[in-house]
């Protein structure tokens, strides 16, 4: 059936074989005022968007292209040259890129399967309109608002070990003080993972804003039937979340396959390479003037985000209504 | 046609006007009228405008201004400021326009950036203009450009700054902890350092980078040899085969865990080591001489600071580990920077420097009683120790790429703590210098 006639039946106009002549016309009529005006006019869509494009290309497209190209070489202050897949080959038993990669799928990990249930939670929560709800909101979404770099520099004193909160904290409860989270080879990456895990302010503000949108009717059928909050919940919420639930996964996994501003500060990946994440290596493997090898990083980078929104997307149907 | 020839005209008019603005704005050494024009060279590490508390800064803007007194009408140094954001971002910067032949006719680096730079081809080989001028080459301290001469003996910068570099230490708070002296072995550091903790304070405050790999180069200079591999053994590697440094890593290790150090000595930022020492929370700190001007800055007094040679009787004395360099590209432009080169290292600048900055020259300075009272007296009198010490070395930072600091940064905190062997971390610092 023809999008045409999909128009026609929901304007409740049959167009089908058994339709009169002057149904059809007035069909017709309606659908020429319904179907977009495109006839005639694509010289003009396509001039609406060429800037759109060519920022888009000059901006995006082509350091794509410079990025996955230049991975390829051998390139520095120095010079350039091609050296074919020279730099992958290196890649695959370069210690620190292996250590680099399982700290950046721990994060993504640590990310889905953590930050993205905070936040859902916290939606759901908070969606009840329980008494003092949007100042709630308001606390939760605060470290959003504040930049990673700065907060990497609180948790930087917080955690140190001679003067910062956390040991002075556990030294009141008689607890042992003496240690340096941040450069203990046991607690480094927890401690860094720590300083966003629960920051899902996004993931909550989002998953608030599609709760919203679901029509009060099916709740209060489902009331009308005897459903208690826990099933309304279970049944009718958690559901009708999925597509939104896909989106904040995306949305998480990509800012942790390329998290960079609190490592960086606070540890510049030690100790010994114990937090060290893609971005901070490939940025290392810049400062060191191989701008090929951290273009090479960079390219891996840009195939672990194409991957992960290909996954995420077919996992959780992003995209299809559910009524 | 009246009107073609009149547009001609105006047209011709004003590229005359060009060309004479042009001649006059170019900088170039062409003569005009029979007078020779004035040179401009370009300089990135000279100042225009610095903050009150930034003595080099404040240093640069007086000597750019007074080379531009001095030299006016024939040569003008005109400022076009490059600050880089690390040693990194310096190498490439300057490896970057030496490449593509757009470097500045004068900047100042560290010594293995310079050299990394005059692989482009882009720099002035210093050599000739030192061998036309006998008494400028003479008038520095031997071995002064070692560090700025290459295999085949090109000399790519003139080094203005000899540090000798030893620990400082608090008086009163040895004094706390029932010591007389400051330990003059190995081991009686450690005996001090049980003392000191003791008495409740952090014996000796490092960073996990810079004050960290002073001590490493203590204790290797004051062993037999130890200088001789810091001076150039230390560029081919096999750290973890020489006995020497294996026993100075160690003992380094085992300042650490012993307690010897702040809690957050791992962090590579260097105020973790300066804020306890200037906050009179440590007992000692290794440093520059630049220090005693943030001691006089914090509640420290002066006179109850010490600033000695290392334990194992030794002194870090750097000269030219960074110098200045010259990327002009004519004849003229070299000359010029070379007047100004040796109107940096004259006597009276480098002394001035000294006043200003408590760092010291690479010259053969000599001083009436007059000038030397005016000096800084913790800096001046350790250069005099110098003279006493059994051992005198480099630090292993300026012998050594940015990727050896990164790579210690990163694993001495494994190191210390039990996660890697002497011989892993000793191997994962060579792989740098390959």
């Amino acid at each position: 059936m023809s999008r045409s006639q999909d128009i026609a039946r929901a304007r409740g106009l049959g167009v089908g074989p058994r339709a009169s002549v002057r149904e059809r016309s007035r069909a017709s009529r309606l659908l020429a005022r319904l179907e977009p005006p495109t006839r005639g006019m694509g010289l003009g869509i396509a001039i609406s968007l060429l800037p759109g494009i060519a920022l888009f290309t000059a901006f995006f497209l082509v350091p794509l292209g410079v990025v996955v190209v230049t991975s390829l070489a051998n390139w520095g202050p120095l010079g350039f040259a091609f050296d074919g897949l020279k730099n992958y080959r290196t890649l695959s038993h370069d210690a620190a890129f292996w250590a680099a990669m399982k700290n950046t799928a721990l994060f993504a990990a640590a990310g889905v399967l953590l930050q993205v249930p905070v936040g859902v939670t916290l939606a759901i929560v908070l969606a009840q309109r329980i008494r003092g709800w949007r100042v709630l909101r308001v606390i939760y979404f605060l470290p959003n608002i504040v930049s990673i770099a700065a907060l990497a520099l609180v948790y930087l004193t917080v955690y140190n070990p001679r003067y910062g909160l956390l040991n002075q904290v556990l030294g009141a409860v008689g607890l042992p003080t003496s240690r340096d989270w941040l450069f203990d080879l046991h607690t480094a990456l927890p401690a860094v993972a720590a300083t966003w895990i629960f920051t899902a302010g996004i993931v909550m503000i989002l998953t608030m804003a599609e709760i919203a949108g679901i029509p009060v009717e099916v709740y209060d059928a489902a009331r009308v039937d005897g459903a208690s909050p826990w099933q309304l919940t279970r049944h009718i919420t958690l559901p009708l979340l999925r597509n939104i639930v896909g989106v904040c996964t995306i949305l998480v996994l990509l800012a942790t396959i390329g998290y960079f501003d609190g490592v960086y500060i606070m540890t510049g990946g030690g100790p010994a390479n114990h937090t060290l994440t893609l971005a901070v290596y490939a940025f290392q493997q810049y400062s060191d003037s191989d701008w090929g090898y951290a273009n090479t990083i960079g390219t891996v980078l840009i195939a672990l985000g194409l991957v992960s929104i290909v996954l995420v997307r077919r996992a959780f149907r992003i995209g299809e209504r559910d009524f | 046609m009246r009107s073609m020839t009149r547009v001609i005209a105006a047209f011709a008019v004003l590229a005359a006007l060009g060309l004479m603005a042009a001649g006059c704005g170019s900088g170039s050494s062409s003569s005009s009228g029979g007078k020779k024009a004035e040179v401009v060279i370009t300089c990135e590490s000279c100042v225009v405008t610095a903050a009150k508390d930034d003595t080099f800064a404040q240093f640069y803007k007086q000597l750019t201004a007074a080379f531009n007194a001095k030299y006016k009408g024939r040569y003008h140094v005109k400022v076009t400021p490059f600050k880089p954001a690390n040693d990194a971002d310096a190498a490439q910067h300057y490896q970057r326009e030496g490449a593509t032949g757009t470097l500045p006719d004068l900047f100042t680096e560290q010594s293995n950036v310079i050299q990394s730079v005059a692989r482009t081809g882009g720099l002035t080989d210093l050599a000739p203009y030192l061998s036309k001028d006998p008494a400028w080459k003479d008038s520095f301290v031997p071995n002064a450009f070692v560090s700025q001469t290459d295999a085949q003996g090109h000399i790519w910068g003139v080094p203005e700054q000899s540090d000798t570099i030893g620990i400082f230490y608090n008086k009163a708070l040895f004094q706390k902890a029932g010591i007389a002296a400051f330990p003059t072995t190995w081991d009686e550091l450690l005996t001090a350092c049980t003392k000191l903790k003791a008495s409740g304070v952090i014996p000796f405050a490092m960073d996990g980078d810079w004050v960290t790999q002073l001590m490493w180069s203590n204790l290797i200079g004051t062993q037999p040899g130890g200088a001789a591999f810091l001076q150039a053994g230390i560029a081919k590697g096999g750290l973890a085969d020489n006995p020497t440094v294996v026993k100075a890593t160690e003992y380094l290790k085992q300042m650490h865990t012993s307690g010897c150090v702040n809690k957050d000595a791992f962090t590579g930022d260097y105020n973790r080591a300066a804020a306890p020492f200037l906050a009179g929370q440590a007992a000692m700190v290794a440093n520059g001489p630049w220090m005693a001007a943030d001691i006089a800055n914090a509640k420290l007094k002066l006179k109850d600071i010490g600033y000695v040679p290392s334990p194992g009787s030794g002194l870090i004395v750097v000269t030219g580990s960074a110098g200045w360099a010259s990327g002009a590209k004519d004849a003229a432009h070299r000359e010029a920077a070379v007047a100004f080169l040796k109107f940096l290292t004259s006597s009276s600048e480098m002394y001035r420097k000294a006043l200003m900055t408590g760092s010291y020259w690479p010259i053969k300075e000599q001083l009436t009683a007059a000038q030397v009272k005016q000096l800084e007296p913790l800096s001046y009198n350790l250069i005099q120790q110098a003279k006493n010490v059994t051992y005198t070395y480099p630090n292993s930072k300026f012998a050594t790429p940015e990727a050896f600091s990164s790579t210690w940064i990163n694993d001495w905190p494994a190191y210390v703590q039990g996660g890697m062997s002497t011989a892993s971390f000793l191997n994962a610092l060579s792989d740098t210098l390959r």
